[in-house]
């Protein structure tokens, strides 16, 4: 089976405090995640801040260095772009969660989308460039003239932000990373961006990261949909799967908390008081707050269980709590240690 | 309690006027919890800053009138009017503003900053910080908040120490300005259930905002939707959510995604109109699929329906009003 994209082993730690005395911060935790190509994917990652989620894009994108692993991004990995960058961003291109921290209130918005296409989108000249500009900004339902010559503070924030959609798309990549695309973006049009993202998938073949915390978005837009929780993959699969029948306790958790129009929470329910120190726990991360931990949740890196197809869940509870039998990627890891 | 009575406010930026609010009227009733919904750049946050009577330059009063009623101590009750409400701030009146992040001291401990609130000389430091205490471990907050540093907190639990702040000497009304936004869900229903459970122990009346729909289903009393700095409807949210009367409480509420609904949604066409140059007659029509000529050019009026619910729609008066219900009926 080819991929378009593989995250193999990956792991992230960052070093806090000094160069004796300090600790390290595990944000990412063995992540595998494999999607296959030929049919464009959105895939969401969701979980709380601190979850690892922005982490785990930044690597993808190359911002940071990551540990260990590695990433395959149509079966090529990301080392191998690692003095040419320009071939990179080709390929991969971001959109991140503030459109006006994005584009600098000093330069022209149309500024960005010609140096990207003369740089990546490889234009020879502003003819050129402008006609592919042209296309990209009426994809996402933008004429040049509204664009040009004008700085971000002109624009408002939907459309800054559609605008940057349109500057990643120039390029034609086989991947888009978006980073809280519709946070700052108001409820009346949020629906709209994500629209786009389904629109631009099939008319570019191009598949999304889309991170985010807004579950009810990633159900309506997403192929894929990856839970993490203290920088572990703890469940993932098909959305419509994960979130009409969650297995894990932490997305049940998630999924239970979402406001809903419909449906009135009953049970008082309270704040743990989770500090970073659950980075370090040896076993389960979620463990503390499990309400079906047991002892060997506390003790043991839980294994990764395939519930159906490409549903997988991290768990100990789908095992009926025996430690013994890990799967194949899994298992290996744990001999090595 | 709070009563407001066509007021208008508008910020002064040098060379034109913001028109942030208009001719709004809005009651808040003793013992309950209004919210307030609307995207960004509606007056919301303007409205809330008016009702805490906040009013400075380049914010200004243009018409209209805010009144507080309280009790004053000894059974007195007292009416407060415009900025004068500034008098009751914390006993009456209290406040949690939106970005948990950086609006407390991040020099000072978070005691410090109760003690600054409080401002009482004639007890004891250490009999307040008893109290203070027993106050935190009511909202299940532990004790050793008290002598951290705001940095030391997570964001959840500073808006969690906002909260007990504002509510500490149990002032009458709270306004909690978007109290949740940028927390994440598992947090913020935390956060709406200690709020809930204030309201239910003290019996105040809350004043909420917040964009988002499900949370304002999940806690508020009566709902109050903004649109351009005008009311556009407000009601007891339950009739809202159930029979939403104006056009764009209705896009508002269907076209948000929900989890288990697999139909595609479509978001409002067009964007919210600037404030410097409102159209003329209902401020929604350019976004409107219902929109007529009168729409463009006569303001729409307060149609009040049963049960306290009120719309501002052409929609809902004369000749248009049969054949729309004709079509809601469809």
């Amino acid at each position: 089976m080819t991929s378009s994209l593989k995250i193999q082993n990956l792991n992230k730690q960052f070093k806090r405090g000094g160069l004796i005395f300090g600790t390290k911060i595990t944000a990412v935790e063995n992540v595998n995640i494999e999607l296959p190509a030929g049919k464009p994917w959105i895939m969401s990652i969701v979980g709380e801040s601190g979850s690892g989620k922005s982490t785990l894009a930044m690597m993808v994108l190359r911002l940071i260095d990551m540990t260990s692993g590695d990433i395959f991004i149509d079966e090529k990995p990301l080392s191998c772009y690692r003095h040419n960058k320009t071939e990179f961003y080709k390929k991969v291109q971001p959109i991140f969660q503030n459109p006006f921290s994005a584009f600098s209130s000093r330069r022209r918005v149309d500024a960005y989308l010609y140096s990207t296409a003369m740089k990546l989108g490889g234009a020879q000249n502003r003819t050129k460039a402008k006609v592919m500009i042209e296309e990209a900004l009426e994809s996402v339902g933008l004429d040049y003239q509204t664009v040009e010559g004008k700085y971000p503070n002109q624009f408002s924030g939907g459309e800054l932000q559609r605008i940057s959609i349109a500057r990643a798309l120039i390029t034609r990549p086989s991947l888009i990373v978006a980073d809280e695309p519709v946070a700052m973006i108001d409820a009346s049009l949020r629906t709209n961006i994500v629209n786009l993202f389904k629109k631009i998938k099939d008319e570019y073949h191009v598949n999304f990261i889309y991170i985010t915390h807004d579950l009810s978005t990633a159900y309506y837009v997403s192929d894929y949909i990856a839970t993490l929780y203290r920088g572990n993959l703890i469940e993932f699969g098909n959305a419509q799967e994960v979130l009409n029948d969650p297995a894990h306790p932490y997305t049940q958790l998630l999924l239970d908390s979402v406001p809903r129009v419909g449906a009135k929470w009953e049970d008082d329910f309270v704040l743990p008081d989770m500090e970073t120190k659950e980075y370090g726990l040896v076993g389960c991360k979620f463990a503390n707050r499990c309400p079906y931990a047991k002892e060997v949740c506390r003790t043991k890196r839980p294994p990764s269980i395939q519930k159906s197809g490409s549903h997988m869940i991290l768990c100990f509870k789908y095992n009926d709590y025996n430690e013994m039998t890990f799967s194949a990627t899994d298992g290996d890891i744990i001999k090595k240690i | 309690m709070l009563k407001l009575t066509n007021v208008c406010a508008q910020y002064e930026t040098g060379h034109d006027v913001v028109r942030a609010v208009d001719h709004v009227n809005l009651e808040i009733r003793e013992n309950e919890i209004m919210g307030i919904a609307g995207e960004s750049g509606c007056g919301k946050s303007t409205l809330m800053k008016l009702m805490y009577g906040l009013i400075e330059y380049p914010l200004s009063l243009t018409d209209g009138s805010i009144e507080l009623k309280v009790a004053e101590g000894g059974g007195r009750h007292g009416t407060f009017l415009n900025e004068d409400i500034q008098k009751q701030w914390w006993k009456g009146i209290s406040y949690v503003p939106q970005g948990a992040m950086h609006v407390m001291n991040p020099v000072s401990k978070i005691k410090s900053q109760f003690f600054d609130a409080v401002c009482d000389k004639s007890k004891d430091k250490k009999q307040l910080e008893k109290e203070i205490a027993e106050y935190l471990n009511e909202l299940e907050l532990p004790r050793e908040v008290l002598s951290a540093y705001p940095h030391q907190l997570s964001g959840g639990m500073r808006q969690r120490v906002l909260i007990a702040l504002a509510t500490f000497l149990n002032p009458e009304i709270v306004f909690a300005d978007e109290p949740t936004t940028a927390l994440d869900v598992v947090v913020q229903r935390g956060i709406l259930n200690m709020l809930s459970r204030v309201h239910k122990k003290t019996k105040n009346s809350m004043v909420m905002v917040s964009h988002d729909m499900g949370v304002h289903y999940q806690i508020t009393d009566r709902l109050c939707i903004m649109y351009a700095g005008q009311v556009l409807e407000v009601g007891p949210t339950m009739k809202i959510f159930e029979n939403p009367r104006h056009p764009y409480t209705q896009m508002l509420i269907h076209a948000l995604p929900r989890i288990g609904d697999n139909s595609q949604k479509e978001g409002i066409k067009g964007a919210p109109p600037s404030l410097k140059n409102p159209p003329a007659g209902c401020r929604f029509s350019p976004r409107c699929p219902h929109c007529a000529d009168e729409c463009r050019k006569k303001r729409p009026t307060e149609t009040w329906l049963d049960d306290g619910h009120m719309a501002s729609c052409h929609l809902l008066t004369g000749k248009r009003r049969e054949s729309f219900a004709e079509m809601e009926g469809k």
